[in-house]
């Protein structure tokens, strides 16, 4: 009787701990287009497999690609995707059995540049990735060394929203959160596709310039150690990899010019160390004079985020030289 | 590896399940192997520094036992002068560049990790032996575990072998109990670092990186200092002190709730308290019963008269003893200014002791007087907070300016930092959740002034009543504790 | 004995000497009143106190002093 209640005691108290929590994280986090995103390609396999940051997600139109290259495409490019993300992202299709024919990576300088920030999406794209041998992998790449509540309790991130608990109740009980259905993800500012395209409706974000500045000290090691594990990895799978950096509005480019040129440079030498193929778009050599997709108008911020329709030519630029 | 990190919890899990579950007679070894991955994972260049110190102490213990007279010194100028170099070099420089206008480069030095607390432990355990209070450890692993022991080596409490051994080396059982009452104080340090210091940390980085800027709020940002220190300081002393019970291992207490202290002396009693008992035992009284020091005294006896002679060089020992612990904070000036300030308050008291004692007895002021007591507490925190001015500026004259500003442009606003960077962007709610914290601590720290051992009661209470505690902590530390990107690391951990 | 209750109470009067036995266990002599008492005790019966005496052992209670100062003399 005592050995028992030495033992029932803790596990009773971690089983309320755990009870707590798990009913915490289904009250508090709503669901979000990275549950869709990667169930898509753990459930599908694509030719073209597009990873990358938002400029990948809202610049890169996959029903566009496929019309000019006769490829299945899918997005799976978003937000504060980084590096570490967009490597497990791939391993987890591929060990899902839906290996892609090629990867199209699109490549943001800011992101090398910056530490990973610790908020709900970095802990929602590791928390949406089904139970596997990668997400174990992902687990020690990316949760080991945070803070323990960022893995432990990620219903932390969305602490101060407990008005929003009756919508998230709504959303997870109904068909659209069952069948990962995309219908909620459409606002006014913007649309998500079912091919994982973010359309961008018209209106203005962000015009204040903030010239970030590329150079060796700023370089994060691991952006650049699971880069190099990806292309590896694309290698060793026989994927195709293109990596893609997307046009950027004339004055962000004339502001920072010095770094986006050190950022190609860095690309292109890893381009050659590995053996891609990079596409800058920042360097103007790739948009024939004719072809304005420069034009701050056409984008939705000075960052490079470009409206639907915008998007639409670039990936039809983009697909012609695939 | 943070102590809020994932990393840390799995490392501290698994060190403990295997603990008890291999043979007893291989404990020790296993804590020796987890400390020394524990200490490779703070960066492998710094393992020179320790097995360095280990090494050298080790030998010297044995040398000094077999009675050599040249045992004692030689270890300490090794082991000091390690700590002196990679501490010390810059400072030298830059102030003999300063001085004579030379240009002598500084250099890239690393200060490896926990360093001070090593070498603090390392010789006080050679002091221990030369004055035959402990027999010199034997087995050199044995002796490595004493120096890397991995829950206090990064931030104390400072060890004393005499007491420490024992418990260390010791083959010890399963014990759920003592697992539990790990746990809670782990906890309970965790909310004293989450919810309180680094919650905290906002005001206190505002205030003292921006004081030229944000004029004034030297007050604000003063108290919140109080608070983020203890808070961070003895929060991280509790974890350590969580794990290493769950470790049957016994170490020091490092606070006695430092803010009830009457006298700067009696702060000194409660706060750092294996610094102070270390300093005591191993500088503060070899200085004091030196010869030069006893020649000293008797000059002042007859110059002086024979109270104030006897006290003075207690009083000048004191001031040296505090200067080492103002340098100790780290070499620079405002640094040195912190521990003169101590150190020239806790002399004066002491030579006027005498006179404090026939002023009370004057005005009838007993040792119960219930309103003395009180001023003597609000007094003390008010002097240790003006010291605090010094320990978190930038400069002396920071402190000065910061202090002046804090008089002649008083300000205060909890909208003083950025909203952007509070829990749910709102000033208030930080606010607030600092408040709740320090009220906590403030019941918690009443309690154990008053005699009870909260973590002894708690542990005696209904099962539900102790689950409740334990879960609101654990909550408390996700609901009202600091946004992850707020926080650093221990602050003491870079000592 | 006496001169040395008599040098005990001169420093810290505030405790009983003939029957405390925890004068440093339970803080009533601190640092300060330690090396008073030693530089008094030095003085009066001329002996010479080391740092490795200064141990709770030797200062918990005035028989305790005691004994140490007679070992010290002899």
């Amino acid at each position: 009787m005592r050995t028992f209640k030495r033992v029932a005691i803790p596990i009773l108290f971690l089983a309320i701990l755990v009870g707590v929590n798990t009913v915490c994280s289904y009250l508090l986090i709503p669901y979000t287009f990275t549950r869709y995103k990667l169930h898509t390609i753990e459930t599908e396999t694509f030719d073209d497999l597009i990873l990358g940051s938002s400029h990948g997600a809202t610049n890169i139109d996959p029903a566009y690609v496929s019309h000019v290259t006769k490829r299945s495409a899918f997005n799976a490019a978003q937000g504060e995707e980084f590096p570490v993300d967009s490597y497990f992202f791939l391993k987890d299709a591929v060990t899902a059995g839906h290996v892609p024919g090629r990867v199209i990576y699109e490549f943001d300088p800011n992101y090398w540049i910056t530490a990973q920030e610790v908020d709900s999406t970095f802990s929602g794209l590791f928390g949406e990735m089904r139970m596997s041998g990668t997400k174990i992998q992902y687990f020690f790449a990316k949760m080991w060394k945070a803070d323990f509540r960022t893995f432990c309790a990620p219903w932390y991130f969305y602490r101060e929203q407990w008005s929003l608990i009756p919508e998230n109740l709504e959303v997870k009980r109904s068909d659209v959160y069952r069948n990962y259905g995309i219908e909620i993800f459409d606002t006014d500012t913007q649309t998500l596709e079912q091919d994982g395209f973010m359309a961008i409706h018209p209106g203005k974000w962000n015009d204040q310039i903030v010239p970030r500045e590329w150079s060796e000290a700023m370089l994060q090691k691991d952006a650049r150690k699971f880069f190099a594990m990806l292309a590896e990895y694309c290698g060793r799978m026989k994927i195709d990899l293109v990596v893609v950096t997307t046009p950027i509005p004339d004055e962000t480019l004339r502001a920072c010019a010095d770094s986006y040129a050190a950022a190609s440079e860095e690309m292109q030498s890893l381009a050659e160390q590995y053996g891609f193929r990079y596409l800058d778009f920042t360097s103007g050599q790739l948009l024939s004079e004719n072809e304005d997709l420069t034009d701050p108008d056409l984008f939705a911020d000075w960052d490079g985020h470009m409206y639907e329709e915008t998007a639409e030519r670039f990936s039809q630029v983009l697909a012609e030289l695939l | 590896m943070s102590f809020v990190s994932v990393e840390f919890l799995a490392f501290t899990a698994i060190c403990t399940a295997g603990y008890y579950l291999i043979p007893k007679r291989a404990q020790w070894v296993w804590l020796l192997i987890f400390s020394y991955v524990y200490y490779l994972a703070q960066g492998p260049q710094y393992i020179f520094f320790i097995l360095f110190a280990t090494a050298i102490t080790y030998l010297g213990g044995l040398w000094a036992e077999s009675g050599s007279k040249a045992a004692v010194p030689v270890t300490l100028l090794l082991d000091f002068g390690m700590l002196a170099a990679v501490k010390y070099t810059n400072f030298m420089i830059g102030n003999l560049n300063g001085l004579f206008g030379t240009e002598i480069r500084e250099m890239r030095l690393l200060l490896p990790l926990g360093i001070s607390f090593y070498t603090f432990q390392a010789t006080g355990y050679l002091l221990d032996v030369h004055w035959k209070r402990v027999r010199a450890e034997r087995n050199p692993f044995r002796f490595a575990l004493f120096l890397s022991f991995f829950p206090q080596i990064l931030q104390g409490p400072i060890g004393r072998y005499g007491r420490l051994a024992d418990s260390l080396y010791a083959e010890k059982e399963f014990d759920m109990e003592r697992i539990l009452r790990g746990l809670y104080r782990i906890a309970w340090g965790f909310f004293k670092k989450i919810v309180i210091a680094d919650n905290a940390a906002l005001y206190v980085n505002t205030i003292f990186d921006n004081y030229a800027t944000l004029r004034g709020y030297g007050i604000l940002g003063v108290l919140m200092y109080s608070a983020q220190l203890y808070g961070d300081f003895s929060g991280g002393i509790d974890v350590v002190l969580g794990i290493a019970e769950m470790l049957g291992v016994s170490l020091d207490e490092n606070f006695r709730q430092p803010y009830f202290a009457v006298s700067i002396t009696d702060f000194w009693h409660r706060w750092h308290i294996t610094l102070g008992t270390w300093m005591k035992d191993y500088l503060f009284y070899p200085i004091s019963l030196s010869r030069w020091m006893g020649r000293f005294g008797k000059w002042c006896k007859t110059h002086m008269g024979k109270s104030t002679g006897r006290a003075m060089p207690i009083c000048v020992a004191n001031v040296i003893v505090f200067l080492v612990v103002g340098v100790w904070h780290g070499p620079a000036w405002h640094n040195i200014v912190y521990g003169l300030y101590n150190g020239l308050i806790i002399g004066i008291s002491g030579l006027l002791a005498k006179n404090y004692r026939e002023a009370r007895k004057r005005l009838g002021i007993g040792k119960d007087t219930r309103w003395f007591y009180i001023f003597q507490i609000l007094r003390t925190f008010v002097l240790v907070n003006i010291s605090w001015y010094f320990d978190r500026a930038g400069s002396v004259g920071q402190a000065f300016m910061m202090m002046k500003d804090s008089i002649l442009h008083f300000a205060f606003s909890i909208n003083v930092v950025d909203a952007g960077a509070c829990w749910s962007g709102s000033q208030t709610v930080t606010f607030c959740a600092i408040l709740i914290g320090c009220a906590v601590l403030f019941v918690h720290s009443v309690m154990e002034e008053r005699g009870v051992s909260v973590g002894e009661a708690l542990c005696r209470k209904p099962l539900p009543v102790r689950f409740a505690v334990l879960l609101l902590l654990v909550l408390s530390l996700v609901l009202i504790g600091s946004e992850p990107l707020s926080q650093g690391g221990f602050i003491y951990a870079n000592f | 004995m006496d001169e040395l209750i008599e040098i005990l109470e001169d420093i810290q009067p505030d405790a009983d000497y003939e029957t405390c036995t925890t004068l440093i266990d339970d803080g009533i002599l601190d640092s300060f009143a330690i090396l008073s008492i030693v530089s008094e005790l030095e003085d009066a019966f001329d002996i010479r106190i080391t740092p490795a005496e200064i141990i709770p052992e030797n200062f918990n209670s005035a028989k305790a002093l005691y004994a140490m100062v007679q070992r010290l003399q002899g």
